[in-house]
């Protein structure tokens, strides 16, 4: 009897969430690193311009152009053509808009214009693009809560989920998000996590119960990202058409879709000569007319789902990689001592009020700069290049401790420590004579 | 009295000590009337411009004294083609991580050789031999009283030149095969060694440490090596001394190798800096050892305190020695030992082991085993500790490195050669 009626509450329940709707969440990652300029052992104490300024405009001028201007104008064309129903999220590192306001702010007004829509939500994330919450809770909320006043200037939404970088999430992260206020955090739907588990449901953090997590359905969302142009990839080229074919496919009980990736994938990973806006096009007119999904925005998922289970995450997982762990960024001595050192100044740049060090202090933090140190070159390797502005990790390592030796005695005399107190070395040689030696 | 002499590389296109000692000898020499016709190698292709500077004798362009004994028919330079180049035994050139245009020039003559020791591409040892079968070419379009070659690569050249001009021959040794590669010597560079060290009327070593290895390591009579110490150049330019700096530098200064001990100074450096931590440390120069040397660092944890600089210029030394408070050189075994006496001579006190040969003329040094990081760490931390002893060491060395004259260095050359043809 007791198989029975849980055969029987089971039906119903199925057939409560078959009625239920279907859900796309789309969300897009903007952001550019400040990359460093060369900066040798010589420059130590000597100069200050950690940053290649023609480079970083260089780049972003090119992203601008190739996917920034033509993909927010075709987003912006799309909400307005289906009002109420094409929806989409973004994040924005504190980083990319701090260089979209410096180099070209026109881009910045196009992204401020689609973000008006309330169709349009904004995430919020650290400020640095930084892997704080791996090194300092304290720090990282001080960077969260600087992009978020930097997202209320800019697009006056207060974020109420939350997406760390490069999507590193842990219970001990959760925790933090929670504690901040967040209703909601964004995070990778990695197989070894998940085991029989999909990731088309709405979770919730196993340390803390009220905030819920949407994990990235990462087969369909690289199949967008990564394999859309790929050489040799047996389901190209993708229409839109056959990808809500493969969004049909996914079992009917399933309410949640989360396609999380760069939004560089437009145009910028994925060249416009791949069709790849076209695809983005006709998305939405394909899943209208096809499915029964619809676009909703992550707080939206929040109200409209109840989580399924509690998902534990020990230790930290990102969407970076075959791995799908912390080692694009830390792991290897040379990325370890760097992030080390660089956390070590933490206290010290608290103390420090001058503006010019905690600007500084956000841009060293940014992850690219271990991301450029990292030193595994197998299948992943190629992506690792492609974005390696350095010819070596180990020339990264180098030129960003040089960087780093720089800011630290900028810190020691910012610092608001009376003269007396500050370390010193006091030099004892004696000049050389003038006289031009002959012997 | 008229020199036929062999080199391969000279100022200002030079990768190491041999350039600029063959520049100091050569200006000696002239300066004391002696006449020089200084054969170089050409180097064509696979110059990587980015790691290490060198260029052929055709492009080089002299210093204007050597321009000047040239007119006055003192000097002059000829050139062989061949595809010769320094520290051929330097692994960085046959398996280095940063130095790609000497690596793909070695692996793509291996695999064109085939089947040979694996350690050297079949086409140096031919390179080798190709120059010295032009020597004998060179001997006899010229006259010239004696021979004078320097380093084994180019020893076959010297004893062609010699046996073809009937000429007495002298081989200079600046460094050997047992220095740069220690218990796991290249056979054929040694035996190219033993041989040029025998043919040889006549051995100068540029030091007795480095005599002492000729006669154990290549059973050389002792009564056939005369000891001249090396030189070291006037310093064109004062140093700058950095008075703004708030921090104590220690410098390494060397190719990043086996022969350089630049792992001893990284312990070393570790040691130091749980005694102060504001020191830093200055690994400069470039090497086969380089990314693991950057790796240990890491993993001393101590990579905030250490800069690389790769391969840096002569300017850049100017400025490194002036900001540098302590030298030192951890050389596992170092014939003689140039950039020390340099590093003195801009005042830098200096620290060296005593496996150098440099550490016979500079008596001012502290000097420790290579292999004793603790001693090398008391040194480091004595000399930032205390203005007094920091202060006299560098008035004393800088005197030392500067009676240590080229010109000197030449006198001597010169009774070796008087020897020969008396």
């Amino acid at each position: 009897m007791e198989q029975g009626s849980f055969q029987g509450a089971y039906n119903v329940f199925k057939i409560i969430i078959m009625k239920k709707k279907r859900y796309i969440c789309l969300y897009f990652q903007v952001h550019q690193p400040y990359r460093l300029g060369r900066f040798r052992y010589f420059d130590i104490g000597r100069r200050g311009g950690y940053f290649d300024d023609d480079k970083n405009r260089a780049i972003l001028d090119k992203v601008s152009a190739k996917c920034y201007l033509p993909a927010t104008l075709l987003l912006q064309d799309l909400v307005r053509s289906y009002p109420g129903r094409f929806k989409c999220s973004f994040s924005f590192s504190g980083m990319v808009l701090e260089q979209l306001q410096e180099m070209n702010p026109k881009v910045l007004s196009v992204f401020q214009e689609l973000l008006s829509q309330p169709e349009v939500e904004v995430l919020a994330e650290t400020y640095g693009h930084s892997l704080s919450a791996l090194a300092s809770q304290k720090e990282f909320e001080k960077q969260v809560k600087r992009h978020g006043e930097m997202i209320m200037s800019l697009f006056h939404q207060q974020p109420t989920v939350l997406r760390n970088t490069e999507l590193i999430y842990s219970d001990s992260i959760g925790k933090y998000a929670a504690e901040m206020g967040f209703k909601g955090i964004l995070a990778e739907g990695a197989d070894r996590i998940l085991g029989w588990r999909s990731p088309n449901f709405l979770y919730a953090a196993s340390e803390a119960p009220a905030l819920s997590l949407l994990l990235k359905n990462y087969r369909l969302s690289d199949d967008i990202a990564f394999r859309f142009s790929q050489p040799g990839w047996n389901e190209g080229p993708l229409t839109a058409e056959k990808f809500v074919h493969w969004l049909n496919a996914i079992p009917e009980d399933e309410p949640l879709v989360n396609l999380f990736m760069d939004y560089e994938t437009f145009g910028e990973h994925q060249w416009a000569e791949s069709g790849i806006f076209d695809f983005l096009q006709a998305l939405p007119e394909a899943v209208f007319q096809n499915s029964d999904f619809q676009f909703i925005t992550p707080s939206e998922v929040l109200e409209q789902l109840h989580p399924v289970d509690r998902i534990s995450m020990p230790e930290p997982v990102s969407w970076a990689d075959e791995a799908r762990d912390l080692s694009a960024w830390l792991g290897n001595p040379l990325q370890d001592d760097a992030f080390e050192s660089l956390y070590r100044l933490q206290s010290r740049v608290e103390n420090c009020a001058d503006e010019h060090i905690q600007r500084d202090w956000q841009k060293l933090q940014t992850s690219d700069h271990f991301y450029y140190m990292c030193t595994k070159y197998f299948a992943d390797g190629d992506v690792h290049k492609y974005f390696n502005p350095y010819d070596s990790p180990y020339e990264a390592f180098v030129n960003y401790m040089n960087v780093l030796a720089d800011f630290e005695l900028r810190l020691e005399t910012a610092a608001s420590l009376p003269p007396a107190l500050r370390r010193s070395f006091k030099i004892q040689r004696e000049a050389i004579p003038h006289r031009v030696q002959t012997d | 009295m008229r020199v036929l002499m062999f080199g391969w590389e000279f100022p200002p296109y030079i990768s190491g000590g041999l350039g600029t000692a063959c520049y100091g000898l050569t200006k000696g020499l002239m300066e004391h009337g002696a006449e020089v016709l200084f054969v170089l190698p050409r180097l064509f292709g696979g110059e990587d411009a980015g790691t290490m500077r060198m260029i052929g004798a055709a492009e080089a362009e002299l210093p204007e004294e050597f321009s000047r004994f040239m007119e006055q028919g003192k000097m002059q330079l000829l050139q062989v083609n061949t595809a010769l180049f320094p520290y051929a035994t330097d692994k960085s050139y046959l398996s280095g991580d940063g130095a790609m245009g000497y690596d793909a020039m070695f692996q793509s003559k291996t695999a064109m050789g085939g089947g040979l020791t694996g350690m050297y591409g079949s086409r140096l040892m031919d390179e080798v031999f190709r120059y010295a079968s032009l020597a004998p070419d060179i001997a006899a379009r010229h006259s010239f009283d004696l021979i004078h070659a320097h380093d084994w690569l180019t020893y076959p050249a010297g004893m062609a030149a010699s046996s073809y001009a009937g000429k007495p021959m002298i081989a200079h040794v600046h460094a050997t095969e047992y220095d740069r590669s220690g218990d796991f010597p290249n056979e054929r560079v040694m035996q190219i060694e033993k041989m040029g060290m025998q043919a040889a009327e006549r051995v100068i070593a540029v030091s007795e440490y480095t005599k002492k290895i000729a006669i154990k390591q290549y059973h050389i009579d002792e009564k056939k090596v005369d000891v001249v110490h090396n030189g070291v150049l006037p310093g064109s330019e004062k140093p700058e001394v950095r008075v703004d700096k708030t921090f104590p530098v220690v410098v390494f200064l060397g190719r990043v190798t086996f022969q350089k001990g630049p792992e001893y100074f990284l312990y070393a450096a570790a040691k130091v800096l749980r005694n102060n931590p504001d020191v830093r440390f200055v690994v400069a120069g470039h090497g086969d050892k380089l990314l693991s040397m950057i790796t240990l660092a890491a993993r001393l944890k101590i990579s905030s305190r250490v800069s690389f600089t790769g391969f840096i210029n002569s300017d850049d030394i100017g400025q490194l020695f002036g900001d540098s408070d302590v030298y030192v050189m951890p050389s596992v075994s170092e014939p003689f030992g140039i950039s020390a006496l340099e590093a003195a001579r801009a005042g830098v006190p200096v620290i060296i082991s005593r496996q150098t040969g440099v550490a016979e003329v500079l008596k001012s040094a502290l000097k420790t085993d290579f292999w004793d990081v603790d001693g090398m760490s008391d040194a480091i931390i004595a000399l930032l500790q205390h203005n007094s002893l920091r202060r006299w060491m560098s008035r004393n060395g800088r005197q030392q490195a500067r009676m240590q004259t080229w010109n000197k260095a030449a006198s001597r050359v010169l009774t070796t050669y008087s020897k020969l043809l008396s």
